[in-house]
């Protein structure tokens, strides 16, 4: 661990605070973005001196997809859409960052009694992997905006990016390359998704999504 | 070149072909024909890789990054055929709404578009041997078939497709940690290079991988692939889309996707199994899930009404008693295998029949769908044997393959799985043969004017019912070499007999 690895680690911990307090749309699809952009650089902080074409290109990728591409996306689902905030989450905000506390708390307790070794060489990268995927989740089953919950699909998938990154994981590019796109596309489908729940329903609240019981 | 690699491309060509033309400004009709020419030609597709297969273990294209085995042939072969059908019935169901004008030429092409993509993308799924291959073609399989659910632009539909989307797509991140996982727990063990994350890599190094951490990326793919699969508790996504997707869509993802799913399961189980020295941990795992879904199905059916939903919450019980069969392991897995093909039949027959009375009566309310075997022989009959046949009745196959389990868990003394499984199909058993006679045989105080039914649905409708009853009474001789050789490649190392739930 050195000192760009520890900043990068407690940034992205604040930036997951900031999106379960925020109750604007467009902070939390920035707040995603701003993940995105910091994940690019991630390998290189967590794998110091670590250069290679395969590093730089997929870097390159991840930034543009995951820090501009899908932000633009969402940005663009949301236009024409009249909501601005997450009025009543299941789960208020102040009650949100109590979660988040004890999911950073959780993480890190986990992420410290599992030992360092070949398979897992950094713990507070794996902490940061499970409190990420953990705020994502709790993100989803808790906002009932669309565009919320997309988010929280997004947070759930760059833990898991975190995961893959610290167990240092020689993926081929084809795969990876594979994912990103998967992770893309499913953006796009996604935005859809909500241009078309609004146009139908007149609101992108899932409450309104509940005509199928049983 | 080689020619083995050829008949793997070869059967990207259909679906590859289809996209294309469907990309042309074609009438619907031309464009639903031209699904019923490419499901053809994936038969025959399939037919030439699977004599391919005759005489090789395994063949493999694009430098090892595909392979096809038998188990994979013999999914693949599903496929083909599945699609194929529903192509084919596809042109009937939405005969209707292309006459009203409900679906028209544009849409028609998005629908041929989505439903080649589909195709590839299954076909990618059987053909992976990169693992993260595998989990690509999954995941991208779940992207293309969300917009197939939203053909007609319901609002129910935009429901069904947003629960599904979410549902599948968190569960199948799930399944990308254990891929991240099986990777880790290959460190030690591979031998490097660009092949080290291959299943057949995998495979042939499975006793050195780190066992704790193949048993953790084991339950990661379990719930991952299980969510897609429908196995319960992460089947809630399942009814909505099966209701809510046009019944050729339904009759897919019932009949071929969720088998799909729990394919991706069947390669991650000789790994974990191998590398934890054959304890049947693993299998104990998909035992659990599969008697968990069987109970779930068992509470839901009897109160359905809608009669999609009721199919619906049938796969769910079907999936459960794959993963009961593969759980038992040996004469089970053969079991699981054959249910695989027969359930697959089965449920295709119901959805296109239940399908086509929606149609005719114009509800799905199964109160509402009374005396259908009058309305429509066809349809009707086709409604109650499918559900005759589903619900485990003789002579039919499923009563084979089910029988089969059965006794696999007598042999085992595993008296609790027993238990389970008997109840849970004796409730189903009574609660949808209600449901069955009660839509083909009850009385409707309504006049129907009734569908003329197509030579080619007659000739779809006495096909599958004699295919269902003919397998249940005579299976080839290479049909059972088949499902053996399927089984030693699920259970790569002996498992030890007996001691199960």
């Amino acid at each position: 661990m050195n000192q760009g690895q520890h900043l990068l680690v407690i940034i992205l911990v604040i930036i997951n605070f900031f999106m379960l307090s925020t109750s604007r749309l467009r902070a939390l699809i920035r707040g995603a973005g701003l993940q995105g952009l910091l994940l690019g650089i991630f390998p290189f902080v967590a794998h110091a001196g670590y250069f290679s074409g395969h590093t730089l290109i997929l870097s390159a990728l991840s930034i543009f997809i995951k820090g501009v591409a899908i932000p633009l996306l969402l940005f663009r689902a949301l236009r024409g859409v009249s909501v601005e905030r997450e009025a009543h989450p299941l789960v208020g905000y102040t009650l949100s960052i109590a979660v988040c506390i004890i999911i950073t708390a959780l993480s890190f307790y986990i992420g410290g009694i599992i030992p360092a070794s070949a398979a897992f060489p950094s713990q507070a990268m794996l902490a940061l992997s499970i409190c990420m995927a953990l705020c994502g989740f709790f993100l989803i089953i808790t906002r009932k905006q669309a565009i919320s919950q997309v988010i929280g699909y997004l947070v759930l998938e760059n833990g898991i990016y975190v995961f893959g990154v610290s167990l240092a994981v020689a993926q081929s590019l084809l795969v990876e390359m594979g994912v990103l796109l998967d992770m893309l596309v499913g953006a796009f489908i996604m935005g859809i998704v909500i241009y078309r729940i609004n146009r139908e329903f007149d609101t992108i609240s899932t409450l309104s999504l509940e005509a199928l019981k049983q | 070149m080689t020619p083995s690699g050829l008949s793997i491309y070869l059967l990207f060509l259909p679906p590859l072909l289809g996209m294309l033309i469907c990309t042309l400004r074609l009438s619907a009709r031309a464009a639903l024909g031209a699904a019923v020419a490419t499901g053809v030609l994936e038969c025959l597709a399939a037919a030439q890789c699977l004599a391919a297969l005759h005489g090789n273990a395994r063949l493999f294209a694009a430098g090892g990054q595909l392979f096809v085995d038998a188990l994979s042939g013999y999914h693949l072969a599903l496929v083909a055929l599945v699609f194929c059908v529903t192509s084919i019935y596809a042109r009937g169901y939405f005969a209707a709404d292309i006459a009203t004008g409900k679906f028209r030429a544009a849409q028609a092409q998005r629908y041929g578009l989505l439903y080649h993509g589909f195709l590839a993308m299954l076909v990618l799924v059987l053909t992976a041997n990169n693992m993260g291959l595998l989990w690509i073609a999954l995941e991208a399989t779940t992207l293309v078939s969300a917009l197939l659910i939203l053909t007609d632009g319901k609002p129910a539909s935009l429901e069904a497709m947003w629960k599904y989307l979410i549902i599948c797509s968190v569960g199948i991140a799930l399944a990308f940690v254990g891929t991240l996982l099986l990777s880790v727990a290959a460190r030690g063990a591979d031998p490097g290079g660009a092949r080290a994350f291959f299943w057949t890599t995998l495979i042939d190094h499975a006793a050195q991988l780190n066992p704790g951490i193949m048993l953790a990326a084991f339950v990661f793919a379990l719930i991952g692939f299980g969510t897609k699969a429908g196995l319960a508790p992460m089947h809630t996504w399942l009814p909505d889309a099966h209701s809510q997707a046009p019944t050729p869509v339904s009759a897919v993802f019932s009949g071929v996707m969720l088998n799909c799913a729990l394919y991706g399961i069947m390669r991650y189980l000789p790994l974990t199994e191998d590398s934890l020295g054959s304890s049947m941990r693993a299998h104990h795992l998909l035992l659990v899930f599969g008697l968990v879904s069987i109970v779930v199905a068992a509470i839901f059916i009897p109160a359905q009404h809608d009669i999609k939903r009721l199919l619906a919450y049938s796969s769910v019980e079907h999936i459960g008693i794959i993963a009961v069969g593969l759980g038992l392991g040996g004469v089970g897995t053969i079991a699981a295998l054959f249910h695989t093909l027969n359930h697959s039949l089965a449920k295709t027959l119901a959805f296109f029949s239940a399908g086509r009375l929606a149609e005719t009566y114009g509800t799905h309310d199964m109160r509402l769908i009374k005396g259908a075997s009058r309305a429509s022989p066809l349809w009707g009959g086709g409604f109650l044997v499918s559900i005759l046949a589903l619900v485990g009745m003789a002579p039919f196959s499923i009563f084979m393959s089910e029988l089969l389990i059965v006794k696999t868990a007598l042999q085992a003394k595993a008296l609790i799985t027993l238990v389970i499984f008997c109840g849970g199909a004796l409730i189903v058993f009574v609660s949808a043969l209600k449901h069955a006679m009660d839509v083909s045989l009850g009385s409707s105080g309504r006049e129907i004017t009734p569908l003329r039914p197509s030579a080619s649905d007659a000739i779809m409708v006495v096909g599958f019912t004699a295919l269902l009853a003919v397998t249940g009474l005579w299976l080839p001789h290479w049909y059972l070499s088949l499902l053996d050789t399927m089984k030693n490649i699920i259970e790569h190392a002996p498992l030890p007999a007996g001691g199960l739930l």
